[in-house]
């Protein structure tokens, strides 16, 4: 990661302040909007509101290592902060993806930028993984607590397989939504930062 | 008061045992040392509030087989996800909210992490509250400036206002940083993270007994 | 020593020269303040002068050579960069990395390798120099902009290196913090420190410049203290700076509106959680007969009760009668303008920020052509300069048709040009008819436009008079010695 100066680390540190901020606020909305299923479509919804923020850095920063180590702050902060600590492993291992995707690849297409924000968001699913991955963990709770085995069962009907794929497909929706708001939103009013003056910002 | 090490310690502590079952009666011994060091650390209100939290989610344990409905199962199943997370949000919470940005620096270099690590995550807690600052008066004056816009328009204004200032700030701050000579960091000497206390020992004392403990039941 | 030969400098290769072959020599212990009108380069040859430009912009060029104490910048490790140079930037809000006082102090010693005991030393030496002790434990976060300022001052000079430089210092600082740091910089000065300042706020320096470097499109004109002070008031308003000194003149008068609004505001009294009121005011009646400006010093509680004025704290903490008529929603009667005006602009062109206020082609046409909008129409708002941006903001609040208008430091960081576009702005909302509230300090702003004076001194107006001549520098200028 030599190649960063210290310009791109800051952007990349303010940049997932701001990112941290978006992502907070999503929570507090789906928390609160749909209770429940909220939880289970923020991924989804993340996907589609914080495109620009990834779109914008991916601009500012355009150098391998800018979305990873973004993602790896956020992870840390994530983990720091009481977050289930296995998350950290899927956001870095899709947010790596990601970057390798954009920069290291030879495959030439226009949505190469999109098709990396896509796998940048499967990231986001690293909180949804404890439902499906440590179901045994929670059975063994439920069971210490005298929970009787058809409650137990009748709890978990519905964490399959088949819901999984479901709310993968509701990301890969947002993230194909988000993807090309946040590209239309940072192109019509980022269009120049590239070439910025200095002098333009300061008299 | 507590040092950053300790409540590093504790934060692990509750990551261990999200892997291994123990009993709620340790759990809840395990909430109340962070909550009490939460009070210590001046976090009044915060540590009430989280308390009473612990109790509507216990509260909704004990209902649990009265749900009868496919949404108050999910509801319940949520619930007991967050239980079962509640220690390490508390461990994370207190880490967070009471330690120094000084201390976070230092205990990241004593951890060796590399350069391009440690200054973008110190740059993102540094600018956290700057943002949350930004968004409140920025969305002000965005609700002054249109009042009848839906909150979503208000939002994506916010939004490109925040992305403008992120840009800004990132180039006023990359110039601060080389002012100071930032990029050095790897020839600074360390200094000293304080010095572990009575009490920092106490409290590392208590968690690990709750590991000892849970080994015996 | 610093040498320059022959200065040039592009931002990138088809940008024309921002920097025209300079020459020019300072010497230690000399002061030497940076200024001209906007654009003019001198925060190019600031950040030159501080070797950070290369590493800031990648497409850059620099021609000719910069040497100090005859050794090249290039050849300046960071290490001997940082010892020799000090430098404090505009935004107080950006430049600092700690959240706490004396972390930020301790930063740039840390980082040339100093013990412990010699940063203890220094920490204790320049914040008495500052007289900054009693914040030294403090949050930054819980800082004012002032105060902010004073402390990354203090964190840049901490190691007392014998380069320092300053942008434009001055910004967020009231008249009072303006003086201190003058103070602090002449004793600096008098330890053998060369001082370099860019600066459009030049009568506080008047006593500790040596030279004059006035930029004009890249080009440089050296000037002493007598030259300039010595130069037609004519001229140096074409050149486009600010006062030197104030003198006492009869204020000019200009046209309002026949139509009367009256705002007058229920006695109110505001605190913050659990702390002590910062405000207590007894009667604030505000009429558009008048140009009211509103002074005080930071933390008397100038933005407090703008906030209550413009609804954005507790309706019912302060209720407020247009006419007689009690304003139900205090955010539809009022347009605030604040001091960072970026935080506004949320369109990608200027045209479509004006438009996202007023379709009226007849009053855009008048708002653009007023404030000489029309070169910038197609560009990025947040790509203009500060004077720009600034014209931008007004004609959006004139364009608003709200009654109530109030402007936050509206000519911080301007230069004479933009100062003028200002006020004619300022007299062209009161020949609309809009009631005028100005936060300012600004002297020279005052002396175009102001009518009537309300002083605030810990949350009570403690003066509220018509403004008859521009006599009342005394409050501003808090210095005998000034006219």
């Amino acid at each position: 990661m030599k190649h960063l100066t210290t310009k791109d680390l800051m952007t990349a540190g303010i940049f997932s302040a701001l990112y941290f901020l978006a992502i907070g606020l999503v929570t507090f909305i789906c928390m609160f909007t749909l209770p429940v299923l909220g939880n289970f479509l923020l991924p989804a919804v993340a996907a589609l509101t914080t495109g620009s923020i990834y779109f914008l850095l991916l601009k500012q920063v355009p150098k391998f290592g800018a979305i990873t180590i973004f993602s790896l702050v956020m992870g840390t902060f994530l983990l720091l902060s009481g977050h289930f600590p296995l998350a950290i492993i899927a956001n870095l291992g899709f947010s790596g993806l990601a970057d390798w995707f954009t920069y290291r690849t030879t495959f030439q297409t226009k949505h190469k930028s999109l098709l990396g924000y896509i796998l940048f968001s499967y990231g986001l699913t690293g909180p949804l993984l404890p439902l499906w991955f440590m179901k045994q963990q929670y059975i063994d709770n439920l069971t210490s607590r005298g929970k009787t085995a058809t409650y137990i069962s009748g709890m978990f009907q519905y964490v399959t397989p088949t819901f999984f794929i479901l709310l993968m497909f509701f990301i890969l929706i947002g993230a194909i939504l988000g993807g090309i708001y946040g590209q239309k939103l940072v192109a019509k009013h980022f269009g120049q930062t590239s070439s910025k003056q200095i002098s333009d910002l300061y008299d | 008061m507590i040092n950053i090490q300790i409540k590093c310690l504790l934060l692990f502590i509750t990551h261990i045992f999200l892997f291994i079952p123990f009993h709620p009666v340790q759990q809840t011994v395990l909430v109340g040392l962070l909550l009490s060091i939460l009070f210590l650390e001046k976090e009044r209100k915060r540590s009430l509030l989280y308390g009473s939290i612990y109790l509507v989610l216990l509260g909704i344990l004990i209902a649990l087989p009265y749900f009868k409905s496919f949404l108050g199962h999910s509801f319940g199943q949520l619930a007991m996800v967050f239980l079962l997370l509640y220690p390490c949000f508390l461990a994370g919470s207190l880490l967070i909210r009471t330690s120094l940005l000084s201390d976070w620096i230092l205990l990241l270099k004593k951890c060796r992490l590399p350069m391009y690590l440690i200054l973008p995550i110190t740059v993102m807690f540094r600018f956290i509250p700057h943002f949350k600052e930004d968004f409140k008066h920025t969305f002000r004056l965005q609700k002054m400036r249109v009042p009848h816009s839906s909150l979503f328009k208000r939002l994506e204004r916010t939004l490109i206002v925040l992305l403008h200032a992120a840009i800004q700030s990132s180039q006023e701050l990359t110039m601060a940083a080389l002012a100071k000579g930032i990029n050095q960091l790897e020839t600074r000497p360390v200094s000293k993270l304080t010095s572990l206390t009575f009490l920092d020992y106490l409290v590392a004392t208590s968690s690990l007994g709750l590991i000892v403990w849970r080994s015996f039941l | 020593m610093i040498q320059a030969t022959k200065l040039s400098y592009q931002y990138n290769p088809t940008a024309p020269l921002t920097l025209n072959h300079l020459t020019f020599q300072i010497q230690p212990g000399e002061c030497v303040v940076l200024c001209g009108k906007s654009g003019c380069g001198k925060t190019t040859l600031l950040l030159l002068l501080n070797q950070l430009l290369p590493q800031l912009v990648e497409e850059g060029s620099l021609q000719g050579e910069l040497t100090f104490q005859d050794k090249s910048w290039q050849d300046f490790s960071t290490f001997e960069r940082v010892k020799l140079i000090g430098s404090v930037f505009q935004n107080p809000r950006t430049q600092f990395f700690s959240d706490r006082v004396r972390d930020e102090l301790t930063l740039v010693c840390e980082n040339l390798g100093m013990s412990s005991e010699q940063t203890q030393q220094q920490i204790t030496k320049i914040a008495a120099l500052f007289s900054i002790e009693d914040l030294l434990d403090t949050s930054m976060y819980h800082l004012s902009g002032g105060q902010k300022q004073l402390v990354a001052c203090a964190a840049a000079y901490i190691h007392e290196p014998a380069i320092f430089i300053l942008d434009e210092p001055s910004s967020h600082l009231d008249q009072e913090t303006i003086l201190k740091l003058a103070d602090v910089l002449r004793h600096i000065k008098q330890l053998g420190t060369t001082l370099i300042i860019a600066e459009h706020r030049l009568y506080y320096l008047l006593q500790l410049a040596d030279r004059y470097f006035y930029l004009d499109e890249g080009n440089l004109q050296i000037f002493t203290t007598q030259e300039l002070i010595a130069l037609p008031t004519q001229q140096r308003k074409k050149m486009g700076l600010r006062a030197l000194q104030f003198e006492v003149a009869p204020l000019p008068k200009f046209q309002h509106s026949e139509k009367l609004q009256q705002l007058v505001m229920a006695p109110a009294c505001f605190a913050y959680k659990r702390q002590y009121p910062v405000l207590s005011i007894e009667h604030l009646s505000l009429s558009n007969q008048q140009v009211n400006i509103l002074a005080g010093k930071n933390g008397a509680g100038k933005t407090t009760l703008v906030h209550l004025l413009c609804g954005f704290l507790p309706q019912k903490k302060a209720k407020l009668k247009l006419n007689g008529q009690t304003i139900r929603k205090k955010t539809t009667l009022s347009w605030l303008v604040p001091q960072e005006v970026t935080y506004q602009f949320t369109a990608h062109t200027v045209l479509a920020e004006l438009l996202s206020i007023s379709t009226d082609q007849k009053e855009l046409k008048e708002m653009i052509q007023c404030l000489n909008l029309k070169p910038v129409l197609n560009h990025n708002p947040f790509n203009l300069s500060g004077g720009e941006k600034q014209r931008l903001a007004l004609a959006l609040a004139l364009l608003s048709q709200r009654s109530f208008l109030i402007l936050d430091e509206p000519t911080s960081g301007l230069d004479y040009y933009h100062l003028t576009q200002v006020a004619k702005a300022i007299q062209l909302a009161a020949k609309k008819g809009r009631l005028l509230l100005i936060i300012t300090h600004d002297l020279e702003l005052i002396q175009l436009v102001g009518e009537r004076l309300l002083y605030l001194e810990h949350g009570k107006i403690s003066q509220d008079s018509p403004l008859i001549d521009s006599s009342i520098s005394h409050l501003f200028l808090h210095d005998e010695k000034k006219p």
